[in-house]
């Protein structure tokens, strides 16, 4: 593949590891960004792949507008979504959503009406009148979630200010097929550049680089044109040799820093933050423009692809919707994302999602991998490839015998799932799948843990609650014998055993006229 | 001279090392039986009993007195082995008198038929039921350990055991199944 001969502005440091797949991206990024027929249908799902739900706040039978808010995030951990489309809320309810256990979760099912008509849009003409606090709620009312594939809400990584210093725009897009990014800089590098601005001015002007692996020579040259356009020349282009998984948030920061984000920590603690470029475009068309995050780019390729390219998809559109699109009956396999971080989607009535990137439409022999697992011949290549300086091998006999504590020692947690051990491992091990496995063991064991501390907790304290009870009967029975005990003694204690009797007399009494009365008067109504 | 000289150095080491070991003890004194404490954090604290015991601690107690450490259905054979871990014993089979392992459930009270006779309330371990007398009752799904306590002094039979559906948050990956092709060896 053709490579960039434009010289990177800042120095280039190295990387552990990494591998050289084949790329596969002239396949889909030699056509500009079209649009597609909207879907009759949207299934919009109500859980990001990172964070909480969001909450509806439509009804089913309810008329929206392209752009209305549908659902609100909690205020915590999700995000805002909008409608797609115009059209009607046919329904809210479970569906299969994309994601790799194939469950079903929430989903607001919007039935297009065609128009595709716009709700009243709010656009900011000059956003340096803005607060910072107002271009924040700006961003987190338009929904807007890192769009390089994890979809972290993005308000929530700009919310931290002290200490950041350094904005580095993502455009490494390593892994093979995807070409969504290198098109969007190819047709709008302006407006990308536009959207890191506003993020600049977030924090009073920040240093921007931006990290792009040397295969996409246009998307290059489009940035080049459009700084000079901006007159924005404190942009610096970090021009890095193509290596997968360069564009991995750790790995473009040691490359373009040398610094390496520390266990636990974050980039904003070593005064950096990074966006993506798609993300940067998405802060771009909302506080400009007033549109909310309803569509994303999507690359669609594979050899079983028909009209390979990259699209603009509304969220919600069913997989079904692109593959007849693409005319992919004979595809093989349907891949979410690219092919070494990607999961197979097997139910094709479930919309995408914010994370969508790139769908791979797999032809017959195209990334094939039933291949039988061997045996581990501890041949060491996985070591070699990690770029994160694990011991992937040793990772991998920790998961397969469920010694969960053993593999967090080894740092299982900083494993990025970036699959260049399974790539070059010689037995076919699915080693990610080992490492999922573990993690979401853990993960999972850590939930259970706070809970049956809760219900010990619980239990304890039910425990001296009863101790407890008992203790105040004892002492109250044992006062009210002394007060009983007290007033015989005043009364002289023959008296005391007379009214006793007399009192248990008069209760027997008492007894058997009531029993009379009920006989009597339930015998009444037959006389 | 130099003997006497050796006797009283070693003599002085020893008292003020003697000190020091006795200040020690005093001053880090264990309080209470650890061991006991760690079972009881490898116990899962579903205090459902059906390890003979009338709890997770009083089952604790008993390990550390050594009692058998697979009378806890609940844990299943992944508690086994981390208690085996723990105590330095054999891995064994858990003991299928005690109950077998079961997915994870919670208590739910069909509410239409419930009498409101807090009989499951004072069984509950962990105070997960909520109700009055001759008032409806619920059951607080969150702090429900699925012990199955409740559902037997019920006397109108109306608390289900609901196995815990799967969602996409507590979805796990599963281990890849080693493929091998055996040939048939006749």
């Amino acid at each position: 593949m053709e490579r960039s001969s434009f010289t990177s502005e800042i120095p280039v440091f190295e990387i552990p590891g990494g591998i050289h797949p084949k790329e596969n991206k002239t396949l889909s990024n030699q056509t500009p960004i079209a649009e597609l027929p909207i879907a009759k249908e949207l299934i919009i799902n109500l859980k990001g792949q990172a964070g909480k739900r969001s909450m509806p706040i439509v009804e089913a039978g309810d008329y929206v507008l392209k752009g209305q808010i549908i659902a609100k995030s909690d205020g915590v951990f999700s995000s805002y979504q909008h409608a797609p489309t115009s059209g009607t809320v046919k329904a809210i309810e479970k569906r299969p959503i994309a994601h790799a256990s194939g469950l079903q979760d929430l989903c607001i099912v919007i039935e297009s009406d065609g128009r595709d008509q716009w709700c009243d849009r709010n656009p900011v003409s000059d956003y340096h009148n803005l607060s910072r606090e107002q271009i924040l709620a700006r961003i987190f009312e338009s929904g807007i979630v890192g769009l390089g594939g994890a979809s972290f809400p993005s308000h929530i990584k700009l919310q931290r200010q002290e200490g950041v210093n350094t904005l580095i725009i993502n455009a490494a897009e390593c892994e093979p097929y995807i070409s969504c990014d290198d098109r969007l800089l190819q047709e709008n590098a302006k407006e990308v550049l536009q959207g890191a601005q506003i993020i600049s001015h977030l924090y009073h002007d920040l240093n921007i680089i931006v990290g792009i692996e040397d295969n996409k020579p246009l998307a290059i040259e489009a940035l080049d044109k459009a700084r000079k356009e901006l007159a924005f020349e404190s942009l610096k282009i970090g021009v890095i040799p193509t290596k997968y998984p360069s564009g991995g948030e750790k790995q473009l920061i040691q490359l373009l820093t040398s610094k390496e984000v520390p266990k636990g920590k974050l980039p904003a603690d070593l005064g950096l933050i990074m966006h993506n470029v798609g993300t940067c475009f998405a802060i771009y068309e909302a506080i400009l423009h007033g549109k909310p995050l309803v569509e994303r780019v999507v690359t669609l390729t594979g050899n079983a692809c028909a009209n390979k390219g990259n699209f603009k998809v509304p969220f919600g559109t069913p997989f079904s919707h692109l593959l007849d699109f693409c005319q992919a009956q004979e595809a093989t396999k349907i891949i979410m994302g690219g092919p070494m971080m990607g999961f197979e989607v097997k139910n094709f009535n479930v919309g995408i999602v914010k994370a969508t990137n790139c769908i791979i439409m797999a032809g017959a022999n195209e990334l094939a991998n039933n291949q039988t697992e061997l045996a581990c011949i501890r041949c060491g290549a996985c070591m070699e490839v990690c770029p994160a300086s694990l011991l992937p091998q040793q990772l991998y006999w920790y998961a397969k015998s469920d010694e969960f504590d053993k593999a967090e020692e080894y740092d299982l947690f900083d494993c990025i799932e970036c699959g260049a051990c399974a790539y070059v491992c010689p037995s076919n091990i699915p080693l990610v799948q080992y490492y999922r496995y573990a993690k979401s063991n853990i993960r999972n064991n850590r939930i259970e843990k706070v809970k049956s501390d809760k219900a010990r907790q619980r239990h304890e304290a039910r425990l001296e609650r009863l101790e407890r009870v008992k203790r105040e009967k004892a002492e109250r029975h044992r006062k009210a014998a002394e007060t009983r005990r007290k007033a015989a003694e005043a009364a002289g204690q023959n008296d005391a055993k007379k009214a006793a009797v007399a009192a248990a007399l008069a209760r027997v009494q008492a007894k058997k006229t009531q029993t009379k009365e009920e006989t009597n008067s339930s015998e009444e109504p037959e006389a | 001279m130099d003997l006497i000289t050796a006797v009283i150095i070693l003599a002085t080491l020893g008292m003020i090392f003697g000190a020091i070991l006795g200040f020690a003890a005093v001053k880090f004194k264990v309080k209470g039986d650890p061991i006991v404490d760690q079972i009881n954090e490898v116990l899962p604290q579903t205090q459902c009993g059906q390890c003979g015991y009338p709890g997770c601690k009083p089952y604790a107690e008993a390990i550390a007195n050594g009692d058998e450490i697979n009378k806890c259905p609940p844990g299943g054979e992944a508690g086994v082995k981390a208690l085996a871990d723990l105590l330095g014993r054999e891995v064994v089979p858990l003991d299928e008198e005690r109950g077998e392992t079961k997915p994870p459930t919670v208590a739910y009270i069909r509410e239409d038929e419930c009498i409101g006779c807090t009989k499951c309330i004072q069984a509950c371990p962990v105070d997960a039921i909520l109700g009055a007398p001759k008032l409806m009752h619920t059951v607080i799904i969150d702090e429900c350990t699925g012990c199955d306590l409740c559902v037997e002094p019920c006397p109108v039979d109306c608390i289900d055991m609901l196995e815990i559906p799967q969602t996409i948050s507590s979805w796990k990956w599963q281990q890849p199944n080693m493929k091998i092709d055996f040939k048939e060896v006749s």
